[in-house]
């Protein structure tokens, strides 16, 4: 079974390239969010829990949405670009639980929220954690963390 | 005489991309309507007719199965062409969804893909 980190990779970079038009190249270490930088968030619950964080430059953040729109980014309002890099942590979430790691789990995905900045959920123990930069040519830095719980913890009740 | 077409998504930003590509994709086009559930998406199709209905699955107020589920019982919607766009991958999921008569098509797709299955779906061919 692939690495964790290796999967989320391959979903990020599939995610990007085919809906945004964008083609990140990884960095050596993931990046420190500045406190200007967008970040969304997608819990999921079910077989497995945990959550799924996407941080970003506004530059790309603005031009996520403005590829995946067909639009100039100067049109799109923050709110809209917000609501397009939401739908780009559904996406990579969505594509995520397809592979080998939860292809028997029955996951119900959240709706992606807005947060102030990366935060890992405290609600669940004993998680796995994959960290990832990457960085456009032009559109700037992205951090996506994977927080994962599979299955239940030993000493738990099932 | 053109489609009508209704497009079904919680998200604005994934109603304009599908828009956008279906609108570049060549049909001929007449309408194309939206709904943010499928409790919408329902008063919308009892009202004004629809070709073809591209459909979310995690949607607030009705998601996209309990739609496929409720159209299907009524004898008027029982063959209306139905193409889910999820990045929802789950096979338990995708086998509902087919056996409810619609086909799939992931995010993120390339806009040749959705063309070909809405074609297929509609046994028409495009300009593009």
């Amino acid at each position: 079974m692939r690495d964790l980190a290796d999967v989320l990779r391959e979903y990020v970079e599939e995610a990007f390239s085919t809906a945004a038009f964008i083609v990140p190249e990884e960095l050596p270490e993931p990046p420190e969010p500045a406190d200007d930088w967008i970040t969304v968030v997608v819990d999921f619950e079910g077989d497995a829990e945990g959550r799924l964080i996407l941080s970003a430059e506004p530059s790309m953040v603005a031009a996520i949405a403005a590829n995946m729109l067909g639009v100039d980014e100067e049109e799109l309002p923050l709110d809209r670009q917000v609501d397009a890099f939401k739908e780009m942590g559904n996406i990579v979430c969505g594509n995520l639980f397809s592979c080998e790691h939860f292809r028997e789990a029955d996951i119900t995905i959240l709706p992606p929220i807005q947060e102030r900045a990366p935060r890992l959920r405290d609600d669940i123990t004993g998680c796995r954690e994959a960290r990832l930069g990457l960085e456009g040519m032009i559109e700037g830095r992205v951090l996506v963390i994977l927080q994962v719980r599979i299955g239940v913890p030993e000493g738990e009740p099932a | 005489m053109g489609l009508r077409v209704l497009v079904v998504d919680d998200s604005a930003v994934m109603r304009s991309m599908v828009i956008r590509t279906i609108r570049l994709a060549g049909f001929d086009i007449e309408t194309i309507l939206e709904a943010a559930s499928g409790w919408e998406a329902i008063g919308t199709i009892v009202q004004e007719p629809v070709d073809l209905v591209l459909l979310d699955i995690h949607m607030p107020r009705m998601n996209g199965e309990e739609f496929l589920r409720a159209i299907r019982k009524k004898e008027e919607f029982r063959d209306l062409p139905v193409l889910v766009v999820t990045s929802d991958r789950q096979e338990a999921r995708r086998e509902r969804i087919l056996a409810l008569g619609a086909d799939i098509i992931h995010k993120p797709f390339k806009a040749a893909e959705l063309r070909d299955k809405v074609a297929a779906l509609l046994g028409v061919t495009t300009n593009a």
